[in-house]
């Protein structure tokens, strides 16, 4: 490859971004008819712009739509032929909803201040550090081979108004050769997870997605990580600082976006080896912790949001 | 334009709400918009696929200032955004039918559906001032239609993986792939703001960008060699 051929590589990345001047594209059409390397180049930055515009950091910001577009928009699905039932619900918008919301929320709240629902208030102040590294329910242990279990469900954690974390305990099956290496280096891994924050991200049918912080480093340096764990997180899950762990709805995968109160956290490679968390619907960080034969992993209420 | 979906008298027995609010020619009821509020955008999208095409109002509210980010950064005009995500709606509610939630998300197929639609609408509109057909219909074949398995990653993962390649550029390549994609700045634009040539501006994009096509295409293709996906 020459020079030359190093120039349209450059103009291919430029053409996808829309940087390339008129002559330009005419040169790199010319060019790419005949050069199958360019074409190929053209396929691959394609895909690039569309991972750098459809990455969260780039969707998850919305932007302000232009003033009655809602209504350009349904004005002119009707008159393509779309059909909608009710037109009428742009002129009730968002402020009918609202106060419909706004009215059925207040009658909510005065059954539960005054009705059978009432309950203790939460003392949000009560949920410190203290608190995770003393987690108010643990689950009890299923046989090793079944290496997970769950702690009781949101009927008995709304008996306690204080138990704000969901715990669920790992103990590895003694065959796996867990036993023998947890002094050792596993641990050493494992370390860091201790009382540690994880944001979560619940958004794809198949992946739980836990950012780690950055200066966790990489966990592809987790080569001792027990059989069983490193089914649940195969190499190529693993993006340096990041852990995707195999997760799916008990649901199924049709309800992705939505964490039911009843969340099935699978792992693969066991059967059985899935358990039912009583996690919170919208916001939860799981914790990692290691004993001297677990591994826990709790999934805590942020009740700071 | 793909198939229409069918109308919601061609089901009369499921086109009754799961809170027994029934969809009706004159309208539907409070309970029942305020019932749509509440749906996961996937059976918003079932409720589309059964015929009743309110729903599409609501998944409107909720995706197109998404959309429109985008549209806004590719074509770079307000107007010409706002006619491209109002035509990927209505495009999606008539190809609603090839939604499948078992193979992920609806948000993603909408991202993906949406990123193929505006992105024909920038090659059109770019080739329009310079060719009388579109120079990329004949070399992208195979890129569309664009799904996460033709991209080799799930969208959370592209996120994690462009999050780290951007961290791992020199800052300046960083920096112009920023600007450029997250603030829609052009090159001249970048210039500009940085006080380099807008030669040295498109440089550092390409570099940039090279960097993430090599990344991204290498784990893709050891995933692929590793045969676990």
């Amino acid at each position: 490859m020459t020079s030359n051929h190093k120039y349209f590589e450059s103009l291919c990345a430029l053409a996808i971004s829309d940087e390339l001047t008129g002559p330009e594209l005419v040169e790199l059409h010319a060019h790419s008819l005949e050069c199958v390397s360019c074409r190929d180049r053209i396929h691959e930055m394609t895909k690039i712009d569309a991972c750098l515009l459809l990455s969260p950091a780039f969707t998850r910001q919305n932007a302000r739509l232009p003033k009655g577009m809602r209504e350009r928009f349904i004005a002119r699905a009707i008159k393509e032929g779309v059909p909608l039932n009710s037109p009428s619900t742009a002129g009730l918008g968002n402020l009918g909803l609202a106060s419909a919301l706004f009215i059925i929320l207040l009658v909510t709240a005065a059954a539960i201040r005054t009705g059978p629902f009432s309950r203790p208030v939460v003392d949000a102040s009560h949920f410190d550090a203290a608190q995770l590294a003393n987690p108010v329910r643990v689950a009890s242990l299923t046989p090793p081979g079944s290496t997970m279990n769950l702690r009781p469900g949101r009927k008995d954690r709304s008996r306690d108004a204080r138990s704000r974390s969901v715990v669920f305990q790992w103990r590895p099956d003694p065959s796996s050769g867990f036993q023998a290496r947890k002094s050792g280096a596993l641990l050493g891994h494992l370390e860091p997870f201790q009382n540690r924050y994880f944001p979560a991200t619940f958004s794809s049918p198949h992946y739980t997605l836990a950012t780690m912080p950055s200066d966790l480093g990489r966990l592809s340096a987790w080569p001792d990580m027990p059989p069983r764990f490193r089914l649940a997180v195969p190499q190529p899950l693993i993006r340096e600082n990041a852990l995707l762990l195999l997760a799916d709805s008990e649901h199924g995968t049709a309800k992705p976006m939505i964490i039911p109160s009843q969340f099935t956290f699978a792992t693969p490679g066991a059967q059985g080896f899935h358990l039912a968390l009583d996690i919170d619907p919208y916001r939860a960080h799981p914790i990692f912790e290691v004993g001297d034969t677990l591994l826990k992993f709790h999934f805590v209420e942020n009740v700071t949001q | 334009m793909g198939a229409v979906p069918p109308r919601a008298a061609d089901f009369p027995d499921t086109c009754v709400s799961d809170a027994g609010t029934e969809a009706t020619p004159a309208g539907i009821s409070l309970i029942g918009l305020l019932r749509q509020r509440f749906l996961s955008d996937e059976e918003l999208a079932k409720d589309l696929q059964r015929g009743n095409a309110d729903a599409l109002t609501v998944l409107f509210e909720r995706h197109a200032s998404s959309l429109f980010r985008i549209a806004r950064r590719v074509l770079r005009n307000e107007a010409e955004a706002e006619d491209a995500v109002q035509q990927t709606f209505l495009d999606a509610f008539r190809s609603i039918q090839q939604f499948n939630p078992e193979k992920g998300g609806f948000k993603t197929w909408l991202l993906l559906f949406a990123y193929q639609r505006i992105s024909n609408c920038r090659r059109s509109l770019a080739a329009n001032r310079f060719f009388d057909t579109d120079p990329f219909d004949e070399l992208l074949p195979a890129v569309f239609p664009l799904t996460e398995r033709s991209l080799g990653y799930s969208l959370p993962e592209v996120s994690v993986l462009v999050e780290q390649v951007l961290r791992a550029l020199q800052p300046r390549q960083r920096r112009t792939i920023e600007l450029v994609y997250y603030e829609g700045l052009t090159a001249e634009e970048v210039s500009k703001r940085t006080g380099e040539s807008v030669r040295v501006v498109r440089h550092n994009l390409y570099r940039g960008l090279e960097k993430l096509r090599k990344a991204f295409c290498a784990n893709v293709s050891s995933a692929a060699k590793g045969g676990s996906r």
